[in-house]
């Protein structure tokens, strides 16, 4: 079951990131960089501080890793993680923590939702026919938000099996959720990887 | 009128013949099951002898009782002969899973063989050691329930005239068969002692073996001092029966106090097991008052004071006790001795138990009979006795033997195992028994345990044997080593075979569980790449010289005559200039111990890994330690998950006759199949595992405060807009 779903999301995800890259129109960028120019901010999507830079660098390199090691093993082969890939797995676990730790300090205050974003935001909540313009941001900087929430349950679920808390129903329960929530987290991160790397292009 | 009777009276007579063939057919088995009242039904019986006379007090010389035909009566005693309890030394015999085998063991031919006629892998039929019923009788009736081997009295019209010994037809004769004796486990009162019953059947009085045993009568006369042609109607009753009067009734009716379910001390008879402590090595020959350098990686398990047995003492075979005291020690593996009372003992001699014996009361007993249960609440079984022994779960079938699981109704007897009693059976059709707690069973919560640890491992590998510690230790059984004898037959408790304990080994379903094993030493032949082991007695005719069988007392090492490869050269040689009347051609002799095959190339003796000499394990499932001692309660992972874990890297040690001084041992992540690099490196990363849980979670409430903050921010966003909307409008 949970393959099937890994495979169908992921396989949804990425046919939405290609569509986006043959469909989405580029002068909504071209204008979105003027804007910047214009309002004197400079902004250079992943590039900030050394530190910031690098803890992006390791968290995303982390991420990969640890997207290899634990769905690898189940996607292609149907068997649950285990032995050096388990370690290694494991191994990356604190390192992928730690730095979405600094990623969110460094760049908390940068991705927030300004005044324009959050029009946006209410408009397509209200399914209203919202300004491009205040939209152009939104993608990205709510993918960071809800891929650092992610982060959460993703730690937390597997730390708490650590513990004798729970029993072999709730082991099973806290799996479940490291799964889901992993899969979860690895598509949105896809998601605002692809909407960085189409801002840096333009 | 006349006519018409002589024509209907053949009818007649027929007709009623038939309906008490009927009436006595259908008497057989009708005390089998009950009514549904629980209530034990009260024995108030007749008893029969195996002429099928009944037996009176009144008798001059009465015959010993015969379950056969005194249970018969109203149990169908055919069918319960067939149940796996007893059903093994014929055909369409049950393998299943592995279990606890006979062992043919002789010393002065340094022998130990595995025997079962179940087919198990590692063992060996009966047959092939040239044991036939009677013999197998005279090796292993000590402790045996009766029938099966007991009642497979040959005839002189079975097969080849020339293969069944008049002598022993004889003595079959004389002896009886030796029926299913009942009593042993049905028989409640207190005087029933089947330590007479192994007397008994130690003086081939197998006819008697029941009846002295139950303490209804007494026996005078041993069968095995009568000769072949003994006829009791010429030569005067030798073996004399004395009932006890007073338990028959005026109807000549005797009291049984018989019950359904055994209690226990019927089945420890023969399934005790007895733990003997780590083993320690001397290292220096000490006489009496003496000193000795003792060698041990457990020193911490000795004392000042402590009382051991030494096995290899000079001159003197095992069970030596000697006082130790210790002086001092130099350092974690090793103290100085001194050896005060009986006899000296000699270099690489064995510590084998610290105060056997004397130090059982602080053994524990399995934690289900403390709490009140009984063997036979999970042990059970219905008329046919297919006793059920735990192995088969709800899940899955663990053994791939189709006969074994139809003769075992899975559904029901699934129940009964580890899980289904305690967690329950998915498929059984009672729903009490798919919801588990049987009998008050707690359902285990196994909290911080990863449900992996259900997939890897069996549930006795956690909660069943003996702790494990670095070195395996040893254990002797009931069965093998003759245990609870008490008189004459009880004076020499033998210490071979060595059965080493716990053995974390991988079973037939996977799954890693504890074991208890023996190395199989024996001199055989091989053919084709088959090994077969020769029968002992015809190894001492070939090579008594060579093997010293004349030696009046050998001197012992380690409970074993120690044997030297050029010894094994000599017999090897005798034995492959032995006439063998094969049609195959000549085998290849060879001689198989401690794991290894030794045999002659080009005059030289070398050895090499075979099947045949692999260890011979069965799983374990008793005694189940509590709750609190399992391996990783209580948040132990280190218990299994730490570099020095002797449930992973413990060493198994090699019980050889060659060398048995030196210390021989096999890690024991070779009987696991675990790759030993890795279960070390996973278990170095345990030491970083508290500050991975504090860091992780550091972070995650760094992370959520960041959140937490960010979200508050929003919120007073949208607070405000609605507020400013608000006082707009």
């Amino acid at each position: 079951m949970f393959s099937t779903i890994s495979w169908v999301s992921l396989g949804l995800v990425l046919a939405g990131i290609a569509l986006h890259w043959f469909v989405s129109p580029s002068p909504r960028l071209a204008k979105r960089k003027a804007s910047e120019a214009s309002s004197g901010r400079s902004w250079s999507g992943c590039c900030g501080g050394k530190l910031s830079t690098l803890a992006c660098a390791v968290a995303l390199g982390s991420l990969v890793v640890l997207f290899v090691t634990g769905f690898g093993g189940r996607l292609l082969l149907g068997e649950q993680i285990h032995g050096y890939t388990l370690m290694m797995h494991v191994g990356l676990a604190p390192v992928f923590v730690i730095s979405a730790g600094v990623v969110v300090i460094a760049w908390g205050h940068r991705c927030r939702l300004n005044e324009s974003d959050r029009r946006g935001l209410a408009g397509l909540l209200c399914l209203k026919k919202t300004n491009l313009a205040d939209t152009v941001d939104l993608g990205w900087k709510l993918t960071f938000w809800l891929a650092l929430t992610l982060v959460v349950p993703v730690s937390l679920s597997m730390m708490l099996g650590m513990f004798q808390i729970f029993g072999t129903h709730g082991q099973e329960l806290l799996i479940s959720l490291h799964q889901y929530t992993s899969l979860a987290l690895t598509l949105v991160v896809m998601i605002h990887v692809h909407l960085l790397i189409r801002r840096e292009r333009k | 009128m006349i006519q018409v009777i002589r024509t209907l009276l053949p009818l007649v007579l027929l007709f009623g013949a038939f309906a008490f063939s009927q009436a006595a057919e259908k008497g057989k088995g009708h005390g089998d099951g009950h009514d549904g009242n629980r209530a034990s039904i009260t024995h108030l019986i007749e008893l029969w002898d195996d002429k099928d006379k009944q037996i009176k007090s009144t008798d001059a010389q009465p015959r010993p009782l015969s379950m056969r035909n005194t249970c018969g009566k109203c149990h169908d005693y055919d069918t319960m002969a067939a149940g796996w309890h007893f059903h093994s030394g014929s055909t369409n015999v049950l393998s299943g899973r592995v279990g606890e085998p006979w062992v043919l063991t002789d010393n002065r031919i340094r022998t130990q063989i595995p025997i079962s006629n179940r087919g198990w892998k590692g063992t060996y039929k009966p047959s092939d050691v040239d044991l036939n019923a009677w013999k197998f009788l005279k090796k292993f009736s000590s402790h045996f329930p009766g029938g099966n081997y007991g009642e497979m009295v040959p005839s002189e019209d079975e097969g080849d005239e020339e293969e069944v010994d008049t002598s022993e037809l004889f003595r079959w004769e004389i002896s009886g068969k030796y029926e299913i004796n009942c009593l042993a486990c049905h028989h409640a009162d207190r005087k029933q002692n089947q330590s007479d019953a192994a007397l008994q059947a130690a003086k081939e009085n197998y006819r008697w073996a029941a009846t002295v045993a139950s303490g209804l009568a007494s026996v005078k006369g041993t069968a095995s001092e009568l000769e072949d042609f003994y006829d009791p109607e010429f030569d005067g009753y030798k073996i004399i029966t004395s009932y006890d009067k007073s338990r028959f009734d005026s109807n000549n009716m005797v009291f049984l106090d018989i019950v359904r379910k055994p209690p226990s001390n019927r089945c420890y008879y023969c399934h005790s097991t007895q733990d003997l402590n780590p083993v320690a090595t001397i290292s220096s020959i000490v006489e009496t008052n003496g000193t000795a350098t003792v060698t041990t990686t457990n020193p911490h398990s000795f004392k000042t004071g402590d009382e051991v047995i030494i096995n290899g003492s000079t001159g003197e075979s095992s069970g030596e006790y000697n006082t130790i005291h210790t002086i001092a020690r130099t350092g974690n593996a090793a103290f100085t001795v001194s050896v005060t009372s009986g006899t000296g003992v000699a270099e690489g001699s064995m510590l084998v138990s610290r105060n056997p014996g004397k130090d059982e009361w602080m053994h524990n007993e399995d934690v289900h009979l403390a709490s009140g249960m009984s063997c036979a609440d999970c042990h059970r079984n219905g008329v046919d006795h297919m006793i059920s022994r735990g192995d088969i779960e709800p899940l899955k079938n663990p053994h791939g033997s189709e006969d074994y699981l139809k003769a075992y109704e899975p559904k029901k007897v699934a129940s009964y195992s580890c899980q289904g009693c305690h967690m329950g059976n998915p498929n059984a059709d009672d729903p009490a028994a798919r919801m588990g707690g049987h009998l008050g069973a707690p359902v285990p919560e196994h909290k911080g345990i990863p449900p992996v640890h259900f997939e890897k491992l069996s549930c006795t590998a956690c909660h069943s044997g003996r702790l494990p510690i670095e070195n395996t230790a040893r254990v002797r059984t009931a069965r093998m080593h003759k245990l609870g004898r008490h008189g004459p037959h009880g004076r020499i408790s033998p210490q071979l075979p060595h059965v080493v304990t716990p053995v974390f080994a991988r079973m037939t379903d996977g799954k890693i569980g504890p074991h208890n094993m023996i190395w199989p030493s024996f001199w055989g032949a091989q053919t084709n790449g088959v090994v077969k082991p020769l029968a002992p007695d015809l190894v001492r005719e070939i090579a008594e010289d060579e093997l010293g069988i004349e030696i009046a007392e050998p001197e012992r090492v380690n409970d074993w005559i120690e044997l030297t490869e050029k010894q094994i050269g000599k017999v090897l040689k005798l034995i492959g200039e032995y006439e063998w009347e094969l049609e195959e051609g000549e085998p290849e002799p060879v001689y198989v111990a401690g794991g290894r095959l030794y045999s002659l190339s080009n005059g030289d003796v070398i050895s090499t890994n075979h099947d045949a000499a692999e260890p011979y394990k069965w799983p374990i499932a008793h005694d189940v330690r509590p709750a609190a001692q399992s391996l990783g309660s209580n948040g132990r992972c280190a218990d299994c998950h730490d570099k020095n874990s002797p449930f992973i890297f413990g060493q198994v040690e090699v019980d050889t006759p060659i060398k048995p001084a030196e210390k021989q041992t096999v890690a024991m992540t070779e009987f696991g199949e675990l790759d030993r690099s890795y279960f070390q490196m996973f278990a170095f990363t345990f030491l970083f595992r508290p500050w991975l849980k504090v860091v992780v979670i550091l972070s995650c409430v760094l992370l959520g405060m960041v959140l937490l903050l960010f979200a508050l921010k929003g919120l007073d966003v949208v607070v405000k807009a609605s507020g400013t909307k608000a006082s707009d409008e």
